[in-house]
């Protein structure tokens, strides 16, 4: 793809296309003077002033769109996590009850080998898939300024996740160690068993007294 | 009903009097350059484009895209026009610069 042509669609992403062209024409036209380095630092000074001046227009529904779509991706996220923990919970009980061995079922010798890969993907591809989708929802309800949208809803989304973070770091350390930490529910395999309900094994590889 | 003449920013003034400098010349490499030749400011392109947006959605300059060029890669310049309420904003506020600097003794500045 030509230089020129992948300047008009970035700048395409933030203004209408024929303005993107004659944008990028005054650009090639100037950098024939100045270099690459001009065009391409001025493709991407221009975009981000473009996007900014979109921002500004309406910052009170930008903002709104921002707090919104990042609340619907965490919600969206922890939602689709706690699928992929009880579907893979399902998956290893069944798993287990037809080809496992007798005795009592060991959740944290279940999941392992590539399971615990699809398990490890399911976990991270859940929260991609919820701002892909609180992404779309946004740009919807702003249209013409979609990549402004998805931008505004990301910066938010750090935000709010820092602080949800921060959160559930201090809910962790003050009240949930007593009966079980988060990273036992998120990760059951990584702790170290303390709780009198669960299997006494050993962290590598699993295996059980 | 006769429309509100709205205020102007000092760049927003800067690139409506380029614009009438070049007359039927202005597009954004020339106004960049004439910007540039008389106030030995070097406007940043994208606030260059931004504004320019920004005074034709208040209306005060119009647009119209010319014919594609080589030396553009086969890109159309985009040449601006000062519409009539732009150059009563101008003149507006450049009257209120005259008023303001009326008596004052400035270095360098005629007429003051």
């Amino acid at each position: 793809m030509h230089k020129d042509r992948i300047a008009e669609w970035i700048l395409g992403l933030v203004t209408t296309p024929e303005r993107a062209a004659s944008t990028v024409g005054d650009l090639t036209e100037s950098a024939a003077h100045h270099g690459g380095l001009w065009f391409w630092s001025h493709v991407l000074r221009t975009a981000g002033a473009m996007m900014w001046q979109t921002f500004i227009a309406n910052p009170g529904t930008f903002l709104k769109v921002g707090f919104l779509g990042s609340l619907r991706a965490y919600i969206l996220a922890n939602l689709a996590q706690l699928a992929a923990v009880f579907g893979f919970m399902i998956i290893a009980g069944v798993g287990h009850a037809i080809f496992g061995p007798p005795g009592p079922l060991r959740w944290p010798n279940i999941i392992r080998g590539w399971v615990l890969w699809l398990y490890y993907l399911a976990i991270f591809a859940a929260p991609v898939l919820a701002m892909h989708r609180a992404g779309q929802w946004a740009a919807r309800k702003v249209p013409g300024a979609e990549v402004t949208a998805g931008l505004v809803v990301l910066a938010a989304l750090l935000v709010f996740g820092t602080a949800a973070s921060f959160a559930i770091v201090a809910l962790d350390r003050h009240g949930l160690q007593e009966t079980g930490s988060l990273r036992q529910i998120w990760f059951p395999w990584l702790s170290q068993p303390t709780s009198p309900g669960w299997p006494q094994c050993s962290p590598e590889p699993f295996p059980c007294e | 009903m006769q429309q509100q003449v709205p205020a102007l920013g000092e760049f927003e003034q800067i690139v409506l009097l380029a614009i009438l400098r070049l007359g039927e010349n202005a597009y954004g490499v020339t106004i960049r350059e004439e910007i540039q030749a008389r106030t030995d400011r070097e406007p940043a392109p994208g606030a260059l484009y931004t504004t320019l947006d920004r005074l034709e959605e208040k209306g005060l300059v119009s647009s119209h895209l010319g014919d594609p060029t080589p030396e553009r890669g086969g890109r159309a310049k985009r040449f601006f026009e000062v519409t009539a309420i732009g150059v009563e904003a101008v003149s507006r506020a450049q009257r209120s610069f005259q008023r303001l600097l009326k008596g004052l003794k400035l270095p360098g500045v005629a007429n003051a």
